[in-house]
């Protein structure tokens, strides 16, 4: 419902002027043996993440609703809102609604005790007026941008769905430390796609590439907090999920290469012996990775901005080619020159390793 | 052992940023233009060292001062930040042509001179540039008897002595005539600390042995540092024994090759290692410690009893990483006892197994900075990490204040080249040839 979107979007800007980078409208979903696609559990409305200059995350989660039924009695959706906060570990959510009418006090103080602010349409009006700063110039809190982006991206060929469900649900369900590899592997096997870039496979580009940092960021920050000056062993246990799983993997690895040293009669089925070597548990990418990794954790302050930086570039540059002079002012002062730096050593490390067109990435 | 295809490239980008830090502050006049290749490479490898980590710099005064300091001209930098750009190290962003920032992205995590030595493979270089790269890296490994350095070079007398005068002129080969013999040897003091009874026994060695197989037995322990050699070495070796190991048994008896002992459940061990692994004299200490350290690693690698070790690096990265501390394991409190008699830790009690120990480094910064020289020997035989760093000069870029300080503290002298007659009349030769032809000469 377009009230409902409005809300939304509105609650975004809240959260992009509190310093979060933003998403809109995830899915939750779940797998079961007895379907192949996922089977979607919940949506959540807008997701704020905060990445803090120690490199700890906060989450703000906010879901919007006009449904009546909600209206008059809100603490049930306080419930609900409250099991999605746990599953993102955050400690704090807004529910919004689109009533003018007042609420309860005690749900209200219920609701609090449960981490959640409950926002009826001129608290929110408020809440925007309080925290105001700088997203009122920036496209990124005009409900027609958000439109304009998403609706567009349903126009991409069909070929792209895949990319396009792991960006609204599958990133959000792969633990943290899968979700490198998955992105990149995704965007590797359909690199074809991207051949001839396009505004809005440009956009997606960079929206996939901001995921990207975050999770980059959550490895750096793991790093960080076990052993920020040898990264690297810590780096590649994170990777593969810790050290036992790191060595079950490596185990594996070795079990197949010695099954096919081992399988002489019919070694035309396998690589040749040069083609073994690529029999490897790290992937080519690696060092690359633990060099930006280490960089991000080097340099936190403004490494904690990246996903903001491209948040804003995909909007103000990509979509709008830098029509709007205050949304492109805003860039300017408010992003260093280092986290435009390192947000283009982590475009480059995804445009190598997946063979995504580095033309995608050319307005950071 | 033979060099393999990816330790090539390892050996070229190192000894190409040798060459180019012993020729750095010499006036080589015409000698310059035969080996420009490897004084780039060289050159990039240098800065990259010491701009790793500034991630963006735009302040191109202070990037040209200190490069300046590596030989780096103001005139040459552009050509040097174009060999970085190549190498995908950097990034320089311009402005309406103008220097606008450098975005480096200098690699952490893997080998900066396996790439810098890859690059100069495939940038064509010249004759005297092979030449002077296999020289270095031969002499790296051990003094050589100069007819012999001549021959294998293949070189004609014209470009063997332009050699020669690059390395005399950047000091980096070394000439010694033998007592006994009186022949001439060739050194190179970057590997070999000037004793002259030291390169006497390396020659009479080779002249005993021969010098492809002394260079080979060599070689092999660079290849694989902290070589175990047999129980009771000394004493079984005999006519029957390979010639590899008679040579490093008479390397070890005249203190050519440098071989700690340790003791623990199976007896003692001694383990060999070169001693030329580039790192300065005055850091003796640290290299007689991060010995200590990896035969105290291979001893568990390779005769440790209930379970040996099989990933020797991350035993050292633990090392490295507080709180420093390995174990608990059985073996521990003899395999490591050298280094508590060093008075490099401490080995203490399992609070849950009294049989099981844990060993513990002192932190100190020269423990570990012996413990980083102990992985650069099992990874690459030699001193890599912060090789050539001067942290003075990484400051100037990465601290505000410290350019102008720096300018007056750091002064530089520069040499001339020692250009032998020959290669004066080479040059003269050329140049003459080159203005009767202008003045119309066929």
């Amino acid at each position: 419902m377009e009230g409902d979107f409005n809300l939304k979007v509105q609650l975004n800007s809240i959260f992009w002027d509190l310093g979060y980078y933003t998403r809109l409208e995830l899915k939750l979903a779940g797998y079961s043996p007895q379907k192949s696609a996922p089977y979607e559990l919940t949506d959540l409305d807008v997701l704020g993440i905060r990445v803090n200059p120690d490199l700890t995350f906060d989450y703000l989660l906010g879901d919007c609703t006009s449904s009546k039924r909600v209206t008059r009695s809100p603490i049930q959706r306080v419930f609900w809102l409250r099991g999605v906060m746990h599953f993102f570990g955050a400690n704090k959510g807004y529910l919004c609604l689109s009533t003018k009418s007042p609420l309860p006090e005690v749900q209200r103080i219920s609701a609090s005790d449960l981490g959640v602010t409950i926002l009826n349409f001129q608290n929110l009006q408020n809440l925007g007026k309080r925290t105001s700063r700088h997203s009122p110039d920036l496209l990124i809190s005009s409900p027609d941008s958000w439109q304009y982006y998403e609706g567009n991206l349903t126009t991409l060929p069909a070929g792209m769905d895949h990319v396009l469900e792991f960006r609204k649900y599958k990133y959000w369900l792969t633990p943290p430390h899968d979700r490198i590899h998955a992105l990149i592997s995704l965007l590797s096997t359909h690199k074809a796609h991207f051949k001839n870039p396009t505004k809005f496979l440009a956009a997606l580009s960079l929206d996939l590439l901001s995921l990207l940092s975050l999770s980059v960021l959550q490895m750096s920050s793991y790093a960080l907090r076990v052993n920020p000056e040898t990264p690297e062993p810590t780096l590649r246990s994170y990777l593969f999920g810790g050290y036992s799983e790191m060595k079950r993997r490596e185990g594996i690895v070795d079990n197949i290469k010695k099954l096919v040293d081992t399988m002489t009669p019919q070694q035309e089925l396998f690589p040749s012996k040069e083609g073994l070597k690529s029999l490897q548990l790290d992937p080519d990418y690696l060092p690359r990775l633990f060099d930006t990794a280490f960089r991000l954790l080097n340099k936190p302050f403004d490494a904690a901005q990246i996903p903001r930086y491209i948040e804003c570039t995909l909007f103000e540059k990509t979509l709008y080619a830098g029509k709007n002079d205050k949304g492109l002012k805003f860039i300017d002062g408010a992003f260093s020159d280092i986290t435009r730096k390192l947000s283009r050593d982590l475009a480059k490390l995804l445009s190598d390793a997946a063979g995504v067109p580095p033309a995608m990435f050319a307005d950071l | 052992m033979d060099e393999s295809h990816t330790e090539r490239p390892l050996r070229t980008g190192l000894r190409a940023q040798d060459i180019q830090t012993s020729l750095q502050d010499v006036e080589l006049g015409p000698l310059n233009a035969e080996i420009k290749n490897i004084r780039l490479v060289g050159m990039a490898t240098r800065l990259a060292v010491h701009i790793r980590g500034a991630d963006v710099i735009d302040d191109y005064k202070r990037l040209e001062y200190v490069s300046s300091q590596f030989g780096i001209d103001s005139l040459v930098l552009p050509r040097v930040l174009q060999v970085l750009q190549e190498l995908e190290w950097a990034r320089v962003n311009d402005s309406n042509g103008m220097f606008s920032s450098l975005e480096e992205n200098i690699p952490y995590f893997s080998d900066v001179y396996s790439a810098a030595g890859d690059y100069i493979e495939k940038s064509n270089p010249s004759e005297i540039e092979q030449a002077t790269l296999h020289i270095t890296d031969t002499l790296a490994l051990c003094p050589i008897a100069e007819d012999q350095v001549r021959a294998s070079s293949g070189l004609d007398e014209r470009a063997y002595a332009m050699v020669r005068d690059l390395g005399r002129s950047g000091r980096f080969i070394e000439e010694y005539e033998s007592k006994q013999t009186g022949e001439k040897v060739l050194y190179s003091p970057l590997y070999w600390i000037e004793n002259p009874d030291k390169i006497e026994e390396v020659f009479l060695l080779l002249k005993e042995f021969g010098a492809d197989i002394v260079i080979s037995a060599l070689g092999s322990i660079r290849s694989y540092q902290g070589l175990p050699l047999a129980e009771n070495f000394k004493e079984v070796a005999g006519p029957d024994t390979p010639d590899h190991m008679r040579i490093i048994t008479e390397a070890i008896r005249r203190g050519i090759i440098l071989a700690p002992e340790v003791t623990s459940h199976k007896g003692a061990r001694t383990f060999a290692f070169t001693p030329q692994t580039g790192i300065p004299i005055q850091d003796k200490l640290i290299l007689e410690k991060a010995m200590a350290i990896l035969s105290c690693i291979r001893y568990g690698e390779h005769f440790g009893t209930i379970t040996r070790i099989r990933f020797p690096e991350a035993i050292l990265n633990r090392l490295i990483s507080s709180p420093h501390r390995i174990g608990s394991h059985t073996e521990i409190k003899r395999q490591y006892s050298i280094l508590v008699a060093r008075g490099m830790g401490r080995v203490f009690p399992d609070s849950l197994d009294s049989s099981r120990h844990y060993f513990e480094l002192l932190p100190t910064e020269e423990n570990v900075a012996a413990v980083k020289l102990a992985r650069d020997l099992l990874r690459v035989g030699e001193v890599v990490e912060d090789k050539g760093v001067s942290r003075q000069l990484r400051d100037v870029l990465f601290y505000h204040g410290t350019y102008e300080e720096a300018a007056r503290t750091i002064p530089k002298l520069r040499r001339l080249a020692e250009i032998s007659p020959q290669t004066k009349e080479t040059f003269f030769d050329v140049l003459n040839d080159t203005m009767d032809k202008l003045r119309g000469a066929w």
